[in-house]
């Protein structure tokens, strides 16, 4: 192991001049009273490392390394079992190293708060320090699996603005050590955001607008408000709804192929199980049976899903901060500080309308990678809220975004070009027609059926749409509304666009119509785009005007 | 020619010599495909003889190549005359496109950082290339090449210029 005192100056020459107070400063921070282990604060005083992994690290950090010594340790077991203790060396060989480097990996790890930054070394031969300032820290984000559980230890993601992948991950960490990193990381970076104060104020104001979904509004912003936790019914009716279970028709599927399942299974043996000698009436029948069977088997599926990723879940605010928790054996718990929230957006397919449920995603700058399915790598974002009964959705968002008044109906929605809907049928035709004829080609004599069947569906669904498109504009941001069957309802705000463009293809000139794009950082895990297509070319270019003054005028907090 | 850039009331165009840089880069794009048509010409003469498929080759290609030092010609000019751009108190502003318009406006705030480069053929036309980059996704940087370098640099220095002035704010 390392002598301390190299620990001390990560940064060569850099550390001697800090003065002895930078040290003192992140205890200091803590003597904020917050709900979280302010009683430990002491201990940091003079202290120059602040922590390390939690010795089940080693554990951990092993099992999750196994996966690669899976065929060495086969054929380690396979040459024991043949007697020949050749093979053992081989293996020993491939596991020794993976031993060797994940207790150095364990040993070798510290990360403290310095200077105002979260300082992560690690390495013996090569030192790695990966330092990142408290301040760019968008979240932390906690997985527990149930082994972490038993331990009370969790794995730890320290997540920034840049780059897709976690900044730093800490695995394992005792809780009792995550929460004092949560407590200095975002006491520090509350005190750097400047609106802060206001923002708490308008929370107060409008705390109490919040209806039914918030407890009681505390006065002090240190306690936390617990806004939404979804009981297990709602779980079951949003796993209804969902589509979780084609996910696992994709899955087997890949499975079957990956495997080549089809030499062990003919998929023509099936045939031996469906009785013989039945009336058309009865196939029929056993059809309808079947059919029903596996949709209400997907669909369970679906519920199961749900159940294991959001079991227990609760959004709770603690001053800037949400915090979400959820999962029944693997918990998750990610932390979003509310001004750096970028896009809201409200999803609502068309089995959620019928039980007037929604689903709430959200953006964060920096949040383009976790567009991935896995709720433990994107409940801060994909999954934010996975199921709300619309009747609490306004009293939300206003939490999300304080002063956000979430009338749906009430926006000053603007209709598209009214040609938009001729042009969007036009096009369905000219679609069936080309499906039809690759049909004909592909399939003689009767492929060009395919054409025939989607024209009326397509030209349906182009109407549908242009029905649904709506842009308004709120006093502080914009909104698109789109979707046919899953409706999407998005808000931005003036501070978080980025860039703003309108576009006019050459069919949009002939057209007289254009595009307006509104482009904020982390798009992409609310799967859904301020872009805003058959706007009349007038609108779309006076928009856009006002929307340049509007986006300059109004400043982000963080940069 | 500073004073123009920081306080342009209306849009201005880019460089004049980008035409010629454009025209020659589309030029030296256009006589390698040539060179690829009479190549392949030869090919088909080899395999297949004096066919249909022969003609076919040198009349099409033919046909082609026209079309695309027609185009190294016609198409630099246009997007010359298409392309404007203006530094103003909201940020910058550019518009451009041929047959795709766009007009995109990038709010001072929203910068990041503004680069500037030249590429060697750039530099025989004293030419450069502003890119601002944001945070955004599918904008995520803003480019805007045939300025003159050294408008190009100032445009940039203007551009963190204020930006700064308003993180002092």
């Amino acid at each position: 192991m390392s002598s301390d005192p190299d620990f001390k100056n990560p940064n060569g020459g850099d550390g001697d001049e800090l003065p002895t107070a930078e040290f003192v400063s992140p205890a200091e921070q803590l003597q904020i009273p917050t709900e979280t282990g302010a009683h430990d604060g002491q201990s940091f005083v003079g202290a120059e490392t602040m922590g390390r992994l939690h010795p089940t690290s080693l554990v951990f950090d092993l099992v999750s390394h196994v996966r690669s010594l899976v065929v060495p340790l086969l054929l380690g077991a396979f040459g024991v079992a043949k007697g020949n203790f050749g093979y053992l060396v081989v293996a020993g060989m491939f596991f020794v190293p993976t031993v060797v480097f994940s207790v150095i990996r364990y040993m070798s790890l510290q990360y403290r708060i310095q200077d105002g930054e979260l300082v992560v070394t690690k390495g013996i031969f090569f030192r790695r320090v990966r330092t990142v300032p408290l301040e760019r820290i968008q979240n932390i984000d906690l997985v527990q699996s149930l082994f972490h559980r038993m331990f009370n230890v969790a794995e730890v993601r320290v997540e920034t603005a840049s780059g897709t992948e976690p900044e730093a991950t800490l695995r394992v960490l005792s809780i009792a050590d995550v929460e004092r990193l949560r407590a200095i990381v975002f006491e520090k970076s509350r005190k750097t955001g400047e609106t802060d104060s206001s923002q708490v104020a308008e929370q107060k104001q409008f705390g109490e607008l919040a209806g039914g979904t918030s407890a009681a509004n505390f006065d002090s912003s240190e306690a936390a408000e617990t806004l939404l936790s979804i009981p297990i019914l709602t779980l079951i009716k949003a796993g209804l709804a969902s589509n979780r279970g084609s996910v696992l028709i994709g899955v087997l599927a890949g499975l079957y192929f990956q495997f080549d399942l089809e030499e062990h299974f003919d998929v023509k043996e099936i045939e031996k199980w469906i009785p013989q000698g039945l009336s058309t009436a009865q196939q029929i029948l056993y059809a309808i049976i079947g059919a029903t069977a596996l949709l209400l088997l997907l669909r369970l599926v679906g519920i199961v899903w749900y159940i294991l990723r959001f079991y227990g879940y609760r959004l709770t605010r603690n001053g800037n901060d949400l915090r979400i928790s959820c999962g029944l054996f693997t918990k998750v718990s990610a932390t979003v500080p509310r001004n750096r929230i970028q896009f809201i957006s409200i999803h609502r397919n068309i089995f959620m309308r019928w039980m007037k449920l929604a689903t709430i995603r959200i953006e964060t700058a920096g949040g383009a990678a976790k567009q991935g399915e896995d709720a433990t790598k994107s409940v801060s974002s994909r999954w934010f809220i996975p199921a709300i009964p619309e009747a609490n959705v306004r009293g939300i968002v206003q939490q999300l975004r304080p002063g956000q008044v979430w009338e749906e109906q009430e926006f000053d929605w603007q209709p598209l070009s009214p040609r938009a809907g001729k042009r969007m049928m036009r096009l369905a035709i000219v679609w069936s027609v080309v499906l039809g004829v690759a049909g004909f080609v592909v399939m003689r004599p009767w492929g060009w059926v395919a054409g025939v069947v989607s024209l009326p569906l397509l030209v349906w669904h182009a109407f549908k749409k242009s029905k649904a498109m709506r842009y308004a504009r709120t006093s502080d941001g914009v909104v698109y509304r789109s979707g046919v069957l899953t409706h999407k309802t998005s808000v931005t705000f003036f501070e978080k666009i980025q860039t703003l463009e309108v576009s006019q293809s050459p069919f949009d000139k002939r057209w007289g119509m254009a595009t307006l794009t509104v482009d904020t950082a982390g798009a992409g895990p609310a799967d859904h785009q301020i872009d805003i297509p058959y706007l009349t070319q007038e609108f779309a270019h006076a928009e856009y005007d006002q929307l340049v003054v509007k986006a300059a005028s109004h400043q982000p907090v963080f940069g | 020619m500073n004073e123009i850039i920081e306080s342009s009331p209306e849009f201005l165009s880019v460089d004049a010599r980008n035409i010629k840089l454009q025209t020659l880069l589309k030029l030296i794009t256009s006589a390698v495909l040539t060179v690829g048509w009479l190549v392949g010409i030869l090919a088909t003469y080899i395999s297949t003889g004096f066919g249909w498929f022969f003609y076919l080759v040198v009349g099409g290609g033919f046909l082609l190549v026209v079309l695309l030092f027609w185009f190294s010609f016609f198409w630099p000019r246009m997007s010359y005359r298409k392309t404007k751009y203006r530094l103003d108190e909201t940020g910058l502003l550019i518009q451009r496109g041929v047959f795709f318009q766009h007009r995109i406006s990038v709010p001072t705030a929203r910068v990041q950082h503004a680069d500037v480069s030249q590429g060697p053929l750039q530099r025989r036309f004293d030419l450069g290339t502003i890119t601002v980059h944001t945070a955004g996704t599918s904008n995520a940087s803003v480019e805007l090449d045939g300025l003159q370098h050294g408008v190009a640099l100032r445009l940039r220095d203007q551009i963190v210029r204020q930006r700064k002035a308003i993180d002092v704010v």
